[in-house]
């Protein structure tokens, strides 16, 4: 009856555990997904009224970038 | 010439082939894909150094013919160049890179009605003719002409292809298949934080796909060129053909 229970948990945890690590997969996906589409949309936006903006690669990458890591790591800076 | 599809042929060929083959190493695939047009276009356009203006009398010629450089867009010159970067770097992944890169540009070239010198030393320009290559009319004219006709059919195909290729965008992809064949990213990664290097990565199908986008707004809703989706169109430019 004891190690009943003990394995019931046993598993509960673990369930719990991986809805915990499926929703944080999820909510990174989610974030990283929010950034890409993001700086696609203002980099269209700009490149189209400003189109030296939409010929260089190395800007693209440069707004990538910005996207991607720069502005986030600045931002988990300021919270922290 | 083509504009998107540039960006796109190294994602969507190691999609097919890349993973499961040979080891190539994927910087150098897009490093191939751009890089005809890194050593022409310029030139073409026309660029202001130190407030001179620089510009090829015969866009055309120099950017596909005989005398210029539309040796750059050769098969044999993608051959030359990879077996160039063997004998530097003794790197066959980018060897290989280069050589396939190279070759797809140049063979996605050929659908304009100006085409590319394949196999030169041999000057005839194999061309399909599908869109009217207007290199020769500027940057600005050449865009709305290429996203008029049926150069926008092209690069859509390119579109679907690459965004079809989407599991290789994964980073578990890129850790197991991308990352161990080429030493520039370890190299990378010893200097940036993994986000920052999958950007990298991915930064070609992002400047493709934006550019895709970015340009049809630009060419239809901002500026409203008329659509031509016909062979060799579309007619209201002056298509250039081989000289």
């Amino acid at each position: 009856m004891v190690e009943e229970v003990i394995q019931v948990d046993v598993a509960t945890v673990a369930e719990h555990a991986q809805d915990r690590d499926r929703r944080r997969f999820d909510r990174a996906l989610l974030r990283t997904s929010a950034l890409y589409l993001g700086a696609g949309a203002s980099y269209v936006a700009i490149g189209v009224f400003f189109t030296p903006f939409m010929l260089s690669w190395i800007i693209a990458f440069a707004w990538l970038l910005l996207w991607v890591w720069v502005v986030p790591a600045v931002a988990r800076r300021l919270r922290s | 010439m083509s504009w998107v599809a540039h960006d796109l042929e190294p994602y969507v060929f190691q999609r097919k082939i890349g993973g499961r083959t040979i080891a190539i190493s994927f910087v150098a695939l897009t490093i191939g894909s751009w890089g005809p047009d890194m050593m022409t276009k310029w030139f073409v356009y026309g660029t202001n150094v130190v407030g001179v203006h620089l510009r090829a009398s015969d866009p055309v010629q120099f950017h596909r013919g005989w005398p210029g450089a539309g040796f750059t867009h050769s098969l044999t010159f993608a051959v030359l160049v990879g077996t160039v970067a063997y004998v530097l770097t003794r790197s066959r992944a980018w060897a290989v890179g280069l050589f396939i890169g190279m070759s797809l540009h140049t063979l996605t070239d050929i659908g304009d009605t100006v085409g590319c010198m394949l196999f030169f030393p041999w000057t005839r320009h194999f061309h399909v003719g599908a869109w009217a290559y207007a290199g020769q009319t500027g940057r600005f004219t050449d865009a709305a002409a290429y996203y008029s006709g049926l150069g926008f059919v092209w690069d859509s195909l390119w579109v679907v292809l690459a965004l079809a290729a989407w599991p290789i965008l994964r980073s578990s992809y890129f850790h197991e298949h991308i990352a161990p064949r080429d030493g520039f990213w370890s190299w990378a990664g010893r200097r940036l934080p993994d986000e920052a290097v999958l950007a990298v990565y991915r930064g070609a199908i992002f400047f493709g796909l934006c550019r895709y986008s970015g340009w049809m707004i630009w060419a239809h809703v901002r500026h409203h060129y008329a659509f031509d989706p016909t062979w060799g169109g579309p007619h209201w430019v002056d298509a250039a053909h081989p000289h």
